[in-house]
């Protein structure tokens, strides 16, 4: 090819590419002459009657399998925290080559608590610490632990700073008092967790099922002589740890609960038009709900609560979406008693794709994390009239495609 | 299979397969979309002028009757657009392929060929913005509705020269193709899925088309074709059908060379869209006209370049379209609306370069113009090219 051919395909190339490579074919709308012949029609629409049957179920997370530990001394709740600790070991080896060392002398031990939150009106909050049997019945009840918080087993009152609203307390124990454990207890200690402030208060503390850890104590100590000059500290956690109270938790037969401990879910099955079910064309969904009484829980507490759809609906033992998106999640606080509200349009999109198409239409209303704390909600079944479930959708009609 | 004869295996299944991407415009979304325009790369070089005498363009088949060898060919447009409608503006672009076709003589005097071109655009998109309420809340939403692809016509067309003057065609319409229409909707706020909904509708119909080219002198030749086509069914992949009138075409031009390397062209067109007015109607769209277009061009092939004809074309050409705007009028008029006519002008030039020993053609033509119905109106330049094989 000579150089003025080359040149000329050149100069074309570039040509066609200035023109070629540009793909905008978007305009804004001239409206209505230059748009389509048919618009969007957005309908909100509440829809009620849609619960054809409902049940509440507890017992889905014990106390012992908690998150949180609850200590409370309220009116409506009195709640105290039962933990064993792990064995402490009595040897430890100075270095990885060396010879046994036993404990010459306790130092001191710590006790170390994490708040999850606590009422901040109320001040001189202070968390008080019974000893119990080492190998307490994890049967026991609130009554059955009375007998253990005389003042004679008291073994020390950790205070809280009044600005401390969460997190860790350290509180070295008072000396002399955990500094040697019966040998009868296997070198195991058990603790009762007792909370008093200027008033009636409730708290939470992290159990060992909490990402942040439960309640430590920690035994410093000197080696017997010839070798006291050398310290270890052992760091013992919670073996089981769990909490009771009392009244139990009631389950109103005239309303669905969620939340709690031992733990709360209902069950809502629904009948829903078809316009409520579409994978496309619904914008939003919100299940509103209406409390028959107050949400209960610790003063102040905020928790959450979810609606989840289920992959079978085998009653209590249902079978929940593990994907949490495909439900809505909303806050509640202790004391609210007004409607409830959760979004749960993903969960009505998810239903009507092909895959979602076989999944039961029913919904499972519980606390978020479940067994996370004690906050309950109780709200009215589709036998409530007016205040039965209902459901707030917001779609798009059927757009009408046809002649083009 | 000798080498020649899987050539034209492969030129004849790539134009019977391609799918021809149309010439875009705003106005598209108006009717049932926007006329095609099935010309080769050389017949836009003057406007359309010479259509009706070019073989590789599908106005007439008895143009196929100029093709003298197995030819396959293709045209290549890009284009790049201005609108605006009042305080509405866009600069838009596209680049398409309106034209695929093969041809082979067939004996000493019939010629047969295949050719896939675009019959109506629908490719256009369009966005909107507005505030409005929902449950109790303002919420600022963007609407997109944007449509792909149109009606594509599959021509089978045969020419026969009855004379060294005198040539007739026929040619049979497929016309098959689909869009794709996208209606979307967004949210200011996260609390609304977004709204995004396709639908996918069908084309189909069919059409005959007859036409004749004579030389009437040794300086002077003519040519008509007149095309019927039955209804247009349009089906939405599940959902409803409907079909619509299509007009019947005709077309007449004549070639005239006043001197030696000259040639003036001048046609015109009638299309009777009306026909598809009361199925329009019927659907609640608006009206449509019959329309007329008519195209001046002329060819200058007195020029050589390295040893080869250089033909240089110019030309000028006007339409209307059959789907016009609705215009508002004053509050009390009555009617409310009055429709105002689509109407489209350009001046084009092109030229054409021969290669590899006249095994190749390469044609290349620009046209620019506009096309407006009252304030909206939009300006376009389109770039072709044009590559014709004979192998």
């Amino acid at each position: 090819m000579t150089p003025g051919r080359l040149a000329a395909g050149a100069a074309l190339a570039a040509l066609l590419a200035g023109l070629g490579c540009r793909e905008n074919v978007t305009a804004p709308g001239s409206c209505p002459a230059l748009c389509p012949a048919a618009n969007i029609v957005v309908v909100d629409t509440v829809l009620t009657g849609i619960v054809t049957s409902d049940t509440a179920y507890r017992g889905y997370v014990a106390p012992a399998e908690a998150q949180t530990l609850v200590l409370a001394d309220l009116d409506s709740l009195q709640s105290v925290a039962l933990v064993r600790f792990g064995a402490r070991d009595s040897i430890w080896y100075p270095t990885s080559n060396d010879t046994a060392v036993g404990i010459g002398h306790v130092d001191s031990v710590q006790i170390s608590l994490t708040l999850t939150d606590r009422d901040t009106t109320l001040k001189n909050l202070r968390i008080l610490v019974y000893r119990l049997p080492a190998q307490f019945d994890t049967g026991m009840t609130w009554a059955d632990v009375q007998p253990f918080l005389a003042d004679s087993e008291l073994v020390d009152t950790i205070p809280v700073a009044d600005s401390l609203t969460a997190g860790t307390v350290v509180w070295n124990v008072r000396p002399g008092v955990l500094d040697t454990i019966p040998v009868a207890d296997a070198s195991v200690v058990a603790l009762a967790f007792v909370v008093r402030a200027s008033g009636k208060t409730g708290l939470g503390l992290t159990a060992t099922e909490n990402s942040a850890g439960g309640p430590h104590l920690e035994w410093f100590v000197h080696a017997p002589a010839p070798r006291d000059t050398l310290t270890h500290a052992f760091l013992i956690g919670a073996e089981y740890d769990t909490f009771v109270f009392d009244p139990p938790q009631p389950t109103p037969s005239n309303a669905l609960v969620a939340g709690g401990l031992p733990s709360a879910r209902s069950i809502l099955r629904l009948q829903l038009p078809s316009l409520a079910i579409d994978s496309v064309r619904v914008l939003r969904a919100t299940l509103i709900l209406t409390p028959t009484a107050r949400a209960r829980g610790l003063p102040k507490e905020s928790f959450l609560i979810s609606a989840r759809g289920l992959v079978r609906d085998l009653g209590p033992k249902s079978v929940i979406f593990s994907d949490t998106s495909a439900g809505g999640t909303t806050s509640v606080t202790v004391g609210d008693s007004s409607e409830i509200d959760i979004e749960v349009g993903r969960l009505l999109r998810a239903w009507g794709t092909t895959a979602g198409d076989s999944l039961p239409r029913v919904i499972m209303l519980l606390s978020e994390p479940e067994g996370g704390g004690m906050g309950e909600v109780s709200v009215a079944r589709e036998s409530g009239g007016a205040a039965a479930p209902r459901l707030r959708v917001t779609f798009v009609r059927p757009y009408p495609f046809g002649l083009p | 299979m000798s080498r020649r004869a899987l050539v034209l295996a492969v030129l004849a299944g790539l134009a019977a397969l391609a799918v021809p991407a149309r010439a875009d415009s705003v106005f598209g979304i108006r009717g049932i979309g926007l006329l095609g325009r099935p010309l080769s790369a050389r017949a836009s070089g003057a406007a359309g002028a010479f259509a009706l005498f070019d073989g590789t363009s599908t106005s007439n088949p008895a143009s196929l009757s100029q093709i003298l060898t197995t030819s396959g060919w293709g045209t290549f447009a890009a284009t790049a657009r201005t609108f605006s409608d009042g305080p509405v503006g866009a600069t838009l672009g596209s680049t398409r392929f309106p034209l695929f076709g093969f041809a082979t003589p067939v004996g000493r005097r019939a010629v047969v060929g295949v050719s896939v071109s675009d019959y109506l655009d629908r490719t256009w998109s369009d966005s909107t913005g507005q505030d409005t309420l929902l449950r109790d809340s303002a919420v600022t939403v963007a609407d997109l509705a944007s449509s792909t692809g149109g009606v594509t016509d599959i021509r089978v067309a045969g020419a026969y020269r009855l004379s060294d003057a005198v040539s007739v065609g026929l040619g049979v319409h497929v016309l098959a193709g689909s869009t794709r229409l996208t209606i979307a909707r967004s949210f200011s706020v996260t609390s609304f899925a977004n709204y995004s909904e396709v639908a996918t509708t069908t084309f189909s119909g069919l059409g005959v088309s007859a036409g004749v080219q004579a030389r009437l002198g040794p300086r002077l030749a003519a040519a008509a074709s007149v095309r019927v086509n039955g209804r247009l069914t349009a089906s939405v992949l599940g959902g409803a059908s409907t079909t619509v009138a299509l007009p019947v075409e005709a077309a007449a031009g004549a070639l005239y060379v006043p001197v030696n390397g000259l040639g003036v062209a001048v046609s015109a067109g009638y299309q009777t869209w009306s026909r598809a007015a009361a199925d329009l109607a019927a659907a609640g769209r608006p009206g449509t006209r019959n329309v007329w277009n008519v195209a001046v061009g002329a060819e200058v092939t007195a020029v050589r370049w390295r040893g080869e004809t250089l033909p240089i074309r110019v030309g000028y050409r006007w339409r209307q379209l059959p789907f016009g705007i609705e215009q508002q009028l004053p509050a009390g008029t009555v009617p409310l609306t009055v429709t105002v006519p689509l109407n489209e002008h350009a001046l084009s030039a092109g030229v054409g370069l021969v290669l590899a020993g006249d095994r190749a053609t390469l044609d290349i033509g620009a046209e620019t113009g506009s096309r407006a119905a009252g304030n909206a109106s939009e300006r376009f330049t389109t770039g072709f090219l044009g590559l014709t094989v004979r192998p």
